[in-house]
């Protein structure tokens, strides 16, 4: 079960919200791995563990506490690790507040942690592949710096402009420039790695050294009156990095270069978009490492926030597919 | 970084990794230059293409997250397991990324 750390840190109001107050009130940091009982009372956080094994051994020890306190709201410890078993951080003790909640939210009660998206928005995925020196998909697709997915929304309000950018598109050759907001929202997530090294430059600590996309649409006439097919065709080339003055206070140190050729299109049938199908292939150059941690030879579990360290330095592809939602 | 290490928590750990072909994306990405306008790949093949490059087999799929807090609270009572969570900041509690 995931939780967004968000709401963890700002609970959201109601019983939800107090539960996870109660979580919160005990966590060694934003973010880690968090165990409760069935009364939503923490039993241990651990943000890193010793190596693989270590994590099972977390698991049976979580069991173990659990058969002791399945279902009790007070007196429970809640442990806390750096790294299990090796490095315990102090516990924080129980605040004896029992927290009534029901078995499930009313019929006509939204769950607070459920995620909203407006009707008509356009919604989906990129996928991203690093292709290895045969230009084949790399294998360990549970690595992000190989396999990567991430959500890519689009709001009603930018389509609008893609939409009006159509309208506007020259009368001989029906070609326009898709609109930055439109073209952004495609091309700024399609990336390999984690979320801290996104090319973009716009974390925070992170700059950007180069930003260029340059998308196209061209309309092509279809057999159907009422469908329209807009061909995508251009390319983007983003380039960001760790800001130099940071990497010495945190030793975290990144670059990424992405450039891609993207081709595709976007159908829109009676005037409103309904479906975004885009591929892109290019270079990436992918730098990811920290000047104390050994995260080239520990285990990756001891760095578990922050993974191993990757040098990519190869062709990616990647395939986007979105398409309109509609309210149930 | 989570994910790379949360397959082998699961009762997945021995399903192979899965190789999966990315289509004709990867064979093309060989072939520096695009292809003539007359060429180009139609709506279907581009909508083909992307289809194939989704991975379902990945190790960190299988493990189902539930979103809704009461709901794992319930299946904690049910299943008598504690619950684990994986608190993780700033995306949606659907996305893949982390």
């Amino acid at each position: 079960m995931a939780l967004k750390a968000a709401m963890v840190n700002s609970p959201p109001e109601g019983t939800e919200g107090r539960l996870l107050a109660e979580i919160a009130r005990s966590r060694p940091a934003p973010q880690g791995i968090c165990t409760v009982n069935s009364k939503g009372k923490v039993l241990a956080w651990s943000l890193g563990f010793e190596n693989r094994q270590s994590i099972l051994e977390f698991l049976d020890h979580v069991s173990a506490r659990f058969q002791l306190v399945r279902d009790a709201t007070s007196d429970v410890t809640a442990e806390r690790y750096q790294r299990f078993p090796t490095m315990k951080l102090p516990d924080v003790p129980d605040s004896n507040v029992a927290i009534e909640f029901p078995n499930k939210h009313g019929p006509s009660e939204k769950c607070p942690l459920a995620v909203e998206m407006e009707e008509g928005t356009l919604d989906g995925r990129v996928i991203g592949r690093a292709l290895d020196e045969d230009g084949e998909p790399r294998a360990r697709t549970e690595l992000q710096e190989n396999y990567m997915e991430a959500r890519i929304q689009i709001p009603r309000a930018v389509q609008r402009e893609f939409l009006r950018a159509m309208d506007h598109a020259t009368e001989k050759s029906g070609s326009f420039t898709v609109p930055e907001a439109f073209a952004d929202a495609l091309v700024t997530p399609s990336y390999l790695g984690q979320l801290d090294v996104a090319p973009a430059g716009r974390l925070p600590r992170s700059v950007s050294t180069k930003f260029k996309i340059a998308l196209g649409g061209e309309i092509v006439k279809t057999d159907e009156s009422n469908v329209t097919l807009v061909r995508i065709d251009g390319d983007s080339d983003l380039r960001g990095k760790k800001d130099p003055q940071f990497v010495a206070q945190d030793g975290w140190s990144w670059s990424h270069d992405v450039a891609l050729d993207w081709y595709g299109f976007v159908r829109i049938e009676n005037e409103q978009i309904t479906e975004v199908v885009l591929t892109a292939k290019g270079n990436e150059r992918l730098v990811w490492e920290h000047t104390k941690f050994k995260m080239w030879t520990e285990p990756d579990p001891q760095n578990m926030m922050a993974g191993h360290g990757i040098d990519f330095d190869g062709r990616s592809i990647y395939g986007i597919r979105l398409q309109r939602h509609m309210a149930k | 970084m989570l994910r790379s290490i949360f397959p082998i928590i699961s009762p997945f750990l021995l399903v192979p990794l899965c190789i999966m072909d990315a289509g004709n994306l990867a064979a093309e990405t060989k072939n520096a230059g695009p292809p003539p306008r007359a060429e180009q790949p139609s709506y279907e093949k581009v909508a083909s293409s992307v289809a194939t490059m989704k991975v379902e087999d990945v190790a960190w799929r299988k493990v189902k997250w539930r979103t809704c807090l009461l709901e794992g609270l319930k299946a904690s009572r049910k299943q008598d397991k504690p619950i684990i969570l994986w608190i993780f900041i700033d995306r949606p509690i659907d996305d893949e990324r982390c």
